[in-house]
């Protein structure tokens, strides 16, 4: 990019990044749990399950869609990342048994600290009396998290645990196509391949480099070809 | 006018926040509006705390901008409420004393009460706190609703865990003999009745089911089931609100005192002095108390040995790990309550592969009855290795020779290279045998493989270890226990 070259300034032009259950692609073994999350947001009555998946399988997404699933309908929601846990504290857990749908995510980063283990275990308990719902995401199964309070580790496993698994090359160029399609980029079969072929194909990876190119291409007004890619990356 | 004006206040802030604080911070914020106020109750202090310091603010600008009020009181509160809510949801989860808690939860009690503060925050314009006046009120009434009685609990007991679907086996037929006993007879010589064992093997299901059974023979009982963490937040609360005479006089009128997992009151000292002084008033009048914990009373560090000799006057029983058929039948038990009907070969199928505990076991039926309703087939063998092939693959990754010889060397405090070596003393060939053993039971090697993978030994040599491990667990207690504990951490 050239930074002498003026850019045109895109004011109130804002992807539409909102996670939801219809612009999350599960790998296809995974459809099943997509089914169980909507189940999830909608019935009533007490239900607990747990995601996990190695970084980029779509866990956050997830949450957020069901927050904002559950929030369509006016009930209150909460989403925690709990790797905010040094911002927080162990009393952020009081009292959301009583909304609609609790969802705690990044479990893996209080495991082994006393005060939230706790914390924690103890929201557990009061969850179940109440029936709540709640979802939580790890980056491992319940039984390999390094929980150091057993009771804690043995209520994690009571969950309905699903495994989250990575999407093949040939899902994650289905993801780059429907979300371009959703947000009106055209991005044409070859460049799908090329930048496959060169980019981190982390799906976050991949959406940020979506919303880069359609940046630049309505900076640029150019359509997205491999030529342009190849530019606006220095590959 | 207003629940209107804050909807599209929530829209705003989704437009200008990250989702994810969005999420987190807005959506469990209820709404409850009048005409000139709007009470943004938060779930708890700490959100409450944050929402006031870091969107509060904006909320107002917001608000003002949408509506044609000038002045809008924005009273962030948390839903706490102190009267209905102190007995039962306040934990004290950094497990701090009293007097450390009391000033900060007072405050936070105070400002929990919309109706309260409605008249004080619309007089003073745009305020978040109330006035102090307001607060002492609050306060106050807080208590007298407490001393008015409020304090009371409901039993709490889950009507689901009862005698009769508590599966019997060999592990828990003596704690559930003593469990019944207790219940025909509370009061009486059992007193107290002390359950340990470890976790999720089915010592709340019997508390629960003695709990069940004192009412459905006297219907008017009070039977009072709380975990021992609770105890410890509502004492905290009664403290705090000088209502300490009110719960003293509750929890020394039950009929039956039932607290489970009682090694949470460890290191806390104020909580063990009440509860010592509420134990001997219960066993000198008489009254039934039943107790968990996760070890033998003797054993709980931190906890005074005054208590810990008291845990030991009535009758301890242990509740062990469930062996397979148990195990078996608990999922057919819990298929059928489901209204499922489990084949006892898919039945035993899971009880192979998962030992830890009940609670997985509970956790992998779930998953086995969504996936039967997801494909529309019944439950057979083939379905619940569909079900659960990423459970087994997992636990097939995790239990490898190697992870054995590593997990069983650590156990018992020798050196991996022991496992291979020739040595043949009994501080490593006993060792080497349960890890010969452990291999044959949780990993589907050969057992020449099993040889070659300990130092090149003959398939013989396993094949012995194999049956020297099975004699010696049938004689040896402590084999069995290291035996069973490293089958459950390598399953689990």
């Amino acid at each position: 990019m050239n930074a002498s070259q003026p850019q045109q300034l895109l004011l109130g032009f804002r992807l539409d990044d909102s996670a939801t259950l219809e612009n999350f692609t599960p790998a296809a073994s995974d459809e099943q749990l997509v089914r169980h999350l909507r189940e999830q947001a909608i019935q009533r009555g007490d239900c607990f399950t747990y995601l996990w998946g190695r970084p980029g399988t779509g866990k956050t997404h997830l949450l957020q869609a069901l927050c904002n699933e559950l929030a369509g309908g006016g009930a209150s929601p909460i989403y925690l990342p709990l790797s905010r846990s040094d911002q927080l504290a162990p009393a952020m857990l009081d009292g959301l048994e009583h909304l609609d749908l609790i969802c705690l995510d990044e479990l893996e980063s209080i495991a082994g600290q006393e005060e939230w283990e706790r914390a924690l275990f103890n929201f557990y308990n009061r969850a179940r009396e109440q029936q709540a719902r709640f979802v939580v995401a790890a980056a491992t199964p319940p039984g390999t998290l390094p929980v150091q309070l057993p009771d804690l580790r043995s209520r994690l496993q009571s969950a309905m645990v699903y495994q989250l698994h990575e999407l093949s090359d040939r899902e994650k160029g289905g993801l780059l196509r429907h979300r371009a399609a959703e947000l009106g980029i055209r991005l044409p079969e070859p460049v799908v391949n090329y930048v496959l072929d060169r980019h981190d194909r982390n799906p976050a990876a991949l959406m940020a480099l979506l919303r880069t190119l359609d940046r630049q291409s309505l900076e640029r007004k150019r359509r997205i070809t491999i030529p342009l890619v190849r530019e606006i990356m220095g590959w | 006018m207003l629940a209107f004006n804050w909807q599209s206040c929530v829209d705003t802030l989704k437009e200008e926040l990250p989702l994810q604080q969005f999420n987190t911070w807005i959506r469990p914020l209820k709404f409850e509006g009048t005409a000139q106020s709007v009470y943004l109750i938060a779930p708890n202090r700490f959100v409450r705390d944050w929402v006031e310091e870091k969107y509060k603010k904006r909320i107002e600008e917001l608000l003002k901008r949408e509506s044609e009020q000038k002045h809008i009181a924005v009273v962030i509160s948390d839903q706490r409420l102190a009267a209905e809510q102190a007995t039962d949801s306040y934990q004290a989860s950094d497990g701090r004393e009293v007097s450390e808690h009391s000033g900060r939860e007072v405050s936070g009690l105070a400002v929990t009460r919309p109706g309260a503060l409605s008249r004080k925050s619309e007089s003073a314009g745009i305020t978040a706190q109330p006035p102090a006046q307001a607060a002492k009120e609050q306060r106050r009434s807080s208590r007298e609703t407490l001393i008015a009685g409020k304090i009371s609990h409901k039993s709490k007991l889950n009507f689901d865990s009862t005698f009769d679907n508590f599966i019997v086996g060999k592990s828990n037929q003596l704690a559930r003999a003593a469990a019944l006993q207790v219940a025909e007879n509370p009061g009486n010589a059992y007193n107290p009745l002390f359950i340990y064992g470890g976790v999720g093997l089915g010592k709340t299901h019997l508390m629960h089911a003695i709990g069940n059974y004192l009412l459905q023979r006297k219907p008017d009982a009070k039977i009072v089931y709380l975990h021992s963490e609770t105890f410890v937040a509502t004492m905290v609360t009664a403290l705090q609100l000088n209502a300490i005479n009110e719960f003293k006089r509750y929890y020394r009128s039950v009929d039956a005192l039932l607290i489970d997992d009682i090694q949470f009151f460890a290191g806390k000292e104020r909580s063990q002095e009440e509860f010592f002084h509420t134990f001997n008033a219960l066993l000198e009048g008489g009254q039934q108390i039943i107790l968990t914990c996760d070890r033998f009373h003797k054993e709980i560090n931190g906890l005074e040995e005054r208590l810990k000799s008291r845990f030991g006057w009535g009758l301890t029983v242990a509740v062990e790990p469930p062996e397979l058929e148990t195990r078996a039948a608990i999922l057919i038990k819990k298929a059928n309550l489901a209204g499922v009907d489990l084949p006892s070969d898919a039945a035993m199928y899971i009880a192979q592969r998962l030992r830890s505990n009940v609670r997985e076991l509970e956790g992998a039926l779930k998953k086995v009855v969504a996936h039967a309703s997801f494909v529309g087939r019944v439950i057979d063998l083939e379905l619940i290795k569909e079900a659960l092939k990423d459970l087994f693959a997992l636990q097939d990754k995790m239990v490898s020779i190697d992870n054995i010889q590593r997990s069983v060397a650590e156990y018992y405090k020798i050196k991996m290279g022991d496992m291979l070596s020739k040595r043949r003393n009994r501080s490593v060939a006993r060792p080497r045998q349960v890890a010969m053993s452990l291999s044959k039971e949780l990993t589907n090697h050969s057992l020449p493989e099993i040889g070659d993978a300990f130092g090149g030994r003959d398939h013989t040599t396993v094949l012995h270890a194999c049956r020297q491990i099975s004699k010696l667990r049938q004689t040896t207690s402590d084999i069995e226990e290291d035996y069973n504990n490293l089958l459950r951490s390598l399953s689990g």
